[in-house]
């Protein structure tokens, strides 16, 4: 793709401003932009430095934080040519990540020398075991940065730092923008419609405030993108999703966009249509060519429950943001290795079974199938404690040399085995992953037949995977169709998608003009690079209700 | 850049030993104490060039015996490396850690303020000889992660070693600065150069009177073996098939071959290593120093000193302990050790039963530094013995130092040094009430100590004795009312005195009236004489043949001898031989 820019968005490559908030609508190109801007500050830093000895030059760095990496390093492969041979000093990371990063390199510092990640489901199962949380990273996080050798550190890392989604970023993650700026150059990039984290639970300084206190800073400035979208030339679906924000059915935008059939709304009177009517809107979008799609739902439950009808239908797919749930597929079966090769134990292996079976179910407390596996309840049929007795037979130590490519297979098929049905396609997708990491492990040991150094590899390697997703630096996901809830949906793109809207959606106690649903909606409906089909089931909530009658 | 702590486990000769050096270390010590042993290890960690393989003889013997299911010895060298200084910090970023300065360890909650960013590096080698081979690697023992020699390489860490300096090979230091000064043109330099010798090698080649050897070479139908085409009415036919090259044809081949030439003189060009040794040594640190300026590396040497005169190897130690980030020198030559603080050196030993090391620690004490003053004159020419035998002054070291000598040419007995005792002369003001200070510097060290004291009056230094026995492993004190000069006296017959005295008195004109002094008092004139003028030496030299003083003579066996159990030995005035013989 050669990125041409506009005369705004060369002005964003151009400024030299401290701090430059760039606003901008969905698809108006922010984060290409900023690509660019990033190169040409590295460019000019660069030339500055032409003349000094080899020696005494110092490269500059650039920082890209977001809340999904997945998002961002999206767009910035595809414009791998923008950046160029700068590519390599650019670090995209999500703020957790960087959150738990630090706590792993100096936890030591604020008496954590050897922290470890609990995941939701561990915390929602036993809670007594956790020990750093998603939530405890941020403020871990900004303790170190009072450390002053740490934080001066930081302080000259990054000449240039910018921030995706700026107007969701809240006041901790702000904090720790502040704590780490030094003398960085600051591009914040934000469309104040896109801001659908204000009324998240544990938000806190989330919303235009945000805004306002970066334009506070000494010399800052805005530059603001007109509305266009580079992911839609005819600039059609935002246009529609702008005039559905302002709630403005009646707007041409909105007529074009169904008439040329870029925008479809489907409706059905029966809730329980809704697998079908997803996979009839799968199939006409495949069948005009479109290659990614993304699903969109509001409730997480019928994400999860919508993926399991698709996979009766034999829909590959996969759900984003259960990140959680790969995580403990990879634990437990790394845990069934572990206990086939004699170093772990019956009851560690129940242990991140039950954790599995609450991750890949959503909600506050763990499944009763979870207490089942840790034998805290009894199943009156025994069924299950069976199998479990067959899969201990299968997976038990034998004798030397322990076949540990075996192990890994009969755990891929525990699943099944055990005959569970949430959490299938996390569990082989986790199978897919482990298998090639066994392999490394294998051959770096090599010819010691050293089953503890194969062991240890693979525990790190799996340690690392984990941590990277639970931190959502990334998500594992490469399947073409993508199953997600609508507050997920923020930074991704695909060539087409299908928003599903039900009666029982949840929207909040607001009223006309629906300010934060509306934002929502926006965002939602501008995901698509071609295509958005809105799916009606049921009689809609009054936010989504004008919607049903532009089906007509 | 410097190291602050050094942990050593089963490395060559240390079984396990941990060191937290100065600012910069100079290495002394005791023979086969670990001085070669310590910049080795250092080595291996730090420089990528010293261990390309795995060296078996880095692994501490003897080998443990291991049952089968036992694990591997591991020989461990790990460093923690400071004062990275920003641009190596940045390009090391995920490695750093937060390290207590003062432990050099991860420092945590208590000491995080006072904490700074630095890494920790391990080079591990493991030798199963149940396997055979011996694998290596270098980590980062933070999180076991592998630290791969580039990375390594950033680090910058200079070593002074054999080899001719100002070398153009890959690598080489002052191909190194080179790179540093001007990429480009060097890049661009080198490649013209392989591009000219290719073009004059192939002039050569091309040579009608090569070729016509060649064909000489090859007549008879060899070069048909060969698979070449014979033609004997065409001999140039073979120009085509010879050229020249140096090493596999390489620029590099070439480089390795290159010597730097320099002018010094009326001779002209020459090689390096052909203006001597002393030149070749002084250009081999310079071009280190100026390596090591740049990123303030650690430089590391192995007996330094050893191709320089005095005052090049002092020069040349100040100049790199100021233009290093840290110099870790091992010398055999106190003159080094001049041009550090008191607290940058670190004396090995294993006279204590197994290896150990000493440093003095830091101080802001008056009293404490000022007992430190006469380190480098006193205590540092003793850096390479194991004893050291304080005396309380001047007079003291040369009436015993001639005394040695004497019994050795005279009667081949070894002197202290043999035994690795050195004579040392209090320096400082305040006479032997500055024993004490000398004598803790001096265990701080490492030093096995020896006090050789007076006793003027008896009974009044009692309560020094008992300083000095808690602190020494031999005290040894002096009959009553008897300083060195009526050591040198007491019990030599009063024959050989008079010689002696005549002698002295003639060349040195002493005003001793030997003729009227009665045989009683003869001793106590001579010894007054002897004083001031400093005859000590003189006196000795001058005692007929056969004869030497009784006391100084028991002096030397004892400090000779080794340690017993106890340590106040109180030495017994020796019979007066006039007393024996009454005429």
């Amino acid at each position: 793709m050669t990125y041409q820019p506009t005369p705004d968005q060369q002005d964003v490559i151009d400024a030299h401003d401290p701090v430059l908030l760039v606003r901008g609508g969905a698809g108006t190109g922010k984060t290409t932009t900023a690509a660019a801007a990033v190169r040409a500050h590295l460019q000019r830093h660069d030339s500055a430095q032409a003349h000094l000895p080899r020696g005494q030059r110092q490269p500059a760095r650039a920082l890209f934080l977001s809340f999904s990496r997945t998002a961002v390093a999206q767009i910035l492969e595809r414009s791998a040519d923008i950046l160029g041979p700068y590519r390599d000093r650019v670090q995209v990371t999500t703020y957790h990540a960087f959150a738990w990063r630090l706590l792993q390199q100096y936890g030591t510092a604020i008496g954590q020398p050897d922290p470890q990640l609990t995941s939701p489901a561990e915390a929602r199962l036993l809670p007594t075991t956790v020990t750093v949380q998603y939530s405890d990273l941020l403020p871990a996080a900004l303790d170190i940065c009072r450390v002053p050798a740490v934080v001066a550190h930081l302080r000259t890392r990054w000449s240039i730092i910018v921030c995706d989604e700026f107007q969701d970023t809240d006041q901790r993650q702000f904090d720790l923008l502040t704590a780490i700026r030094g003398g960085a150059r600051l591009l914040l990039l934000c469309d104040p419609n896109q801001c659908i984290y204000s009324s998240l639970p544990g938000a806190i300084g989330v919303g235009r405030e945000r805004l306002k206190a970066a334009l506070a800073l000494p010399g800052a400035k805005q530059i603001t993108l007109p509305e266009a979208s580079h992911r839609d030339a005819t600039g059609v679906l935002p246009a529609a999703a702008t005039a559905i924000r302002r709630r403005d059915f009646r707007h041409d935008a909105i007529t074009t966009a169904l008439s040329d059939r870029r925008l479809r709304i489907y409706t059905s009177p029966d809730l329980k249509d809704e697998p079908d009517q997803v996979a009839a809107a799968i199939d006409e979008l495949r069948a005009e060519g479109h290659t990614t799609i993304g699903v969109f739902s509001h409730h997480n439950d019928a994400t999860t429950q919508l993926s399991d009808e698709l996979r009766a239908r034999d829909i590959d797919h996969e759900i984003i943001g259960l990140s959680d749930c790969l995580t403990a597929s990879l634990k437990t079966q790394h845990a069934m290795i572990e206990f086939a090769a004699g170093t772990a134990t019956w009851e560690q292996v129940r242990r991140e079974l039950a954790v599995f079976v609450t991750s890949a179910v959503r909600g506050k407390h763990a499944p009763p199938l979870a207490q089942l596996i840790l034998g805290e309840r009894v199943q009156p049929t025994g069924l299950l404690a069976e199998k479990l007795t067959a899969l201990r037979e299968q997976l038990a130590p034998r004798a030397a040399p322990i076949d540990l490519a075996a192990a890994a297979i009969h755990a891929a098929d525990a699943h099944r085995m055990l005959s569970l049905s949430p959490g299938q396609r996390h569990w082989d997708h986790a199978a897919q992953l482990l298998a090639p990491m066994l392999t490394q492990s294998l051959r770096r040991v090599g010819d010691r037949r050293d089953t503890a150094s194969v062991l240890d590899h693979l525990q790190q390697a799996i340690t690392d995977r984990r941590t990277a997703l639970l931190t959502n630096e990334i998500d594992g996901i490469s399947a073409p169709i993508q199953l997600m809830g609508l507050y997920q949906t923020k930074g991704r793109e695909a060539d087409a998608t299908i928003v599903v809207l039900r009666q029982d959606d949840f929207f909040g106690y607001e009223s006309e003009p629906f300010e934060s649903g509306s934002r929502l909606l926006y965002v939602v409906l501008t995901r698509a690079r071609h295509t958005t089909i809105i799916l009606l089931l049921g009689s809609p909530p009054p936010l989504i209700a004008p919607l049903s009658a532009l089906a007509l | 850049m410097y190291v602050s702590r050094v942990r050593l486990l089963r490395f060559r000769g240390f079984s396990e030993q941990e060191i937290l050096p100065g600012r910069h270390a100079v290495v002394v010590g005791e023979p086969r104490a670990g001085s070669t042993d310590l910049i080795t290890a250092l080595c291996r960690v730090l420089d990528p060039a010293s261990a390309r393989n795995p060296d078996l003889a880095d692994v501490h013997r003897p080998l443990p015996e291991l049952a089968n299911d036992d694990e591997a010895a591991i020989t461990e060298v790990e460093v923690t490396l400071l004062g990275l200084g920003e641009a190596l910090e940045q390009d090391l970023h995920d490695r750093l850690e937060l390290i207590d300065p003062q432990t050099g360890l991860p420092a945590g909650p208590n000491r995080s303020d006072e904490a700074v960013l630095g890494i920790r590096l391990l080079y591990r080698l493991i030798f199963d000889e149940r396997v055979g081979d011996p694998e290596h690697t270098w980590e980062y023992p933070k999180n076991g992660d592998r630290a791969p020699r580039a990375e390594r390489l950033t680090l910058g860490t200079v070593v002074i070693g054999p080899g001719a300096p100002l070398q153009l090979r890959a690598g080489a230091l002052f191909r190194r600065l080179l790179t540093d000064l001007d990429e480009g043109t060097m890049n661009i330099s080198l490649q013209t150069l392989a591009d000219d010798v290719a073009a004059t090698t192939g002039k050569l080649a091309d040579l009608k009177v090569v070729s016509q050897a060649l064909a000489r070479v090859l007549e008879d139908g060899v070069g048909g073996l060969l698979g070449l085409r014979s033609d004997p009415d065409d001999n140039d036919h073979y120009e085509k098939v010879i050229g020249f090259s140096t090493g596999d044809g390489s620029v590099e081949a070439l480089l390795r071959r290159l010597q730097a030439a320099l002018t010094l003189d009326d001779s002209g060009a020459l090689p390096v290593p052909a203006h001597g040794t002393t030149a070749t040594a002084v250009l081999t640190v310079a071009e280190a120093m100026a390596a090591a300026d740049l990123p303030g590396a650690v430089v590391l040497a192995d007996n330094f000193g050893d191709g320089l005169d005095a005052g090049s190897a002092e020069y040349l130690a100040a100049l790199l302990r100021r233009k290093s980030g840290q110099v870790w020198l091992s010398t055999r030559r106190p003159e080094v050790v001049r041009a550090f603080e008191a607290t940058e050196v670190l004396r090995l030993t294993h006279s204590h039963g197994r290896r150990r090391h000493h440093q003095l620690p830091a101080t802001t004490d008056k009293k404490e530094r000022l007992a430190r003053r006469p380190l480098h004159a006193l205590l540092m020419p003793a850096m390479t013995n194991v004893t050291v035998a304080l005396l309380e002054g001047p007079h003291d070291l040369e009436a015993l130092t001639a005394a040695a000598a004497r019994r050795m040419r005279r009667n081949g007995i070894a002197p202290p040094a043999a035994h690795r005792v050195h004579l040392a002369a209090n320096l400082l003001e305040g006479g032997k009430s500055q024993l004490p200070k000398l004598a803790r510097v001096a265990r701080q060290l490492g030093y096995h100590v020896r006090v050789v004291i007076d006793s003027d009056k008896p009974g009044e230094d009692a309560d020094l004795h008992a300083e000095l026995v808690a602190l020494a492993e031999q005290v040894i004190v002096l009959p009553e009312r008897t300083a060195i000069e009526r050591a040198l006296v007491a019990g030599v017959p009063t024959g050989a005195l008079r010689e002696a005295a005549e002698a002295l008195r003639d060349v040195y004109g002493l005003s001793i009236d030997l003729e009227g002094t009665p045989d009683v008092d003869l001793g106590k004139a001579i010894a007054k004489q002897i004083k001031k003028p400093n005859l000590h030496q003189q006196f000795i030299e001058a005692l007929p043949d056969g004869v030497m003083p009784p006391l100084v003579e028991q002096l030397l066996d004892t400090l000779s001898a080794p340690p017993t159990t106890e340590v106040l030995i109180e030495l017994p005035a020796p019979e007066d031989p006039a007393s024996e013989d009454p005429s």
